[in-house]
């Protein structure tokens, strides 16, 4: 057996790996031999022989090129397993998608940490703040974002724009948790664009209005339920200004 | 007994790998050096022990220039192949030990 037959025999069993991997194989195998010929060519040994003795001294071919693809055999399902995976992954998300696990989370996410775009219904504003009050209200959080004062059908009311999210990240808010809430001078003809402004499991944001006299310099919004009391003022902007 | 055969060139070939990193050929020599020549094993199955322990990640392997001026393919212990090396020398000793008070016990009773 010459050298190169050897090392074709190697090479047969391993069809399972790569181009690249069996031209490694065979480098390395062919280096080995390379190092014990030069071996036995100091030692004084004719070159034929000492190619047949190097061969033999390798061993079987057929066994090397079996137990060196064993060693490759688990690959394949590898490959599987990593795909299985990802296939889960995205079936998850999507899952959690289809439900609006995801967008309720974002909501609640939203409106705990950056600024809510809430519509204002006032026909004409006189002044407006931006603010950042927060109150617990059972198992959530009242926010409010914006106070004004203005005109609405000629009534000159103020309007608190507000939020309410769960506690916990991920939380669900209470349902129509508006209800709970009731404003100083709330009078019943001025809920006059009824509904939240935006609502999802995450997150309910909406307006409130009050009547308040010309010299009021705040307004306090009261939550009730289930003997659970609280309540935050809300200071009025000043005329004119917007903070 | 093939089977047993190729976990001890395990053993020894992550052990040889502990000292420094080395190519096959070289792990042959060093092999045939500290054993006084005991382990007479055919050259070629080094190769599959070798590159199991790669797809385990035992070993890590990469080219580099030999003393002889010639590249060849070093292959060189990881952490995880220091840990097995570990396991599977307190397993051998465990072994080796049971067999030698065997033969201790048989000793006495001549």
């Amino acid at each position: 057996m010459t050298r190169q037959e050897f090392l074709d025999q190697v090479l047969s069993s391993l069809g399972r790996l790569t181009a690249e991997e069996r031209e490694n194989v065979r480098r390395e195998l062919e280096e080995h031999v390379e190092d014990r010929m030069e071996a036995l060519l100091e030692m004084g040994w004719d070159e034929e022989l000492a190619e047949s003795r190097c061969l033999e001294a390798m061993g079987d071919p057929a066994e090397i090129g079996r137990e060196l693809a064993r060693q490759y055999r688990g690959r394949g399902w590898l490959w599987i397993g990593r795909a299985a995976v990802l296939l889960t992954v995205v079936l998850c998300v999507q899952a959690l998608l289809g439900i609006g696990v995801l967008f309720n989370a974002w909501d609640g996410l939203v409106v705990r940490t950056l600024r809510p775009q809430i519509t204002s219904m006032l026909d004409e504003v006189e002044a407006e703040a931006q603010v950042d009050l927060r109150m617990d209200i059972g198992s959530d959080v009242l926010r409010v974002v914006r106070v004004s004062v203005g005109e609405v059908e000629n009534q000159r009311v103020a309007e608190i724009a507000m939020c309410a999210y769960d506690r916990w990240p991920f939380g669900i808010v209470a349902h129509n948790c508006e209800n709970w809430i009731t404003v100083e001078g709330l009078g019943d003809d001025v809920r006059i664009h009824g509904g939240p402004a935006s609502r999802t499991y995450g997150a309910e944001c909406w307006q409130m209005y009050a009547l308040p006299a010309p010299e009021d310099r705040s307004v306090v919004l009261t939550y009730s339920r289930y003997g659970e009391t609280a309540s935050l003022e809300v200071p009025l902007p000043e005329q004119g200004g917007t903070v | 007994m093939k089977k047993q055969a190729i976990e001890h060139t395990r053993l020894l070939a992550l052990s040889l790998l502990a000292g420094e990193d080395m190519y096959g050929y070289q792990m042959i020599v060093e092999l045939a050096r500290r054993s006084n020549h005991t382990f007479d094993m055919k050259e070629g199955t080094l190769y599959p022990v070798l590159h199991g322990l790669e797809q385990e990640g035992f070993v890590e392997a990469y080219r580099k220039q030999a003393p002889t001026g010639r590249e060849r393919k070093y292959y060189h212990l990881t952490r995880k192949g220091e840990h097995a090396l570990r396991e599977e020398e307190a397993a051998w000793k465990r072994y080796s030990g049971a067999v030698n008070d065997v033969l201790r016990g048989g000793a006495e009773a001549v």
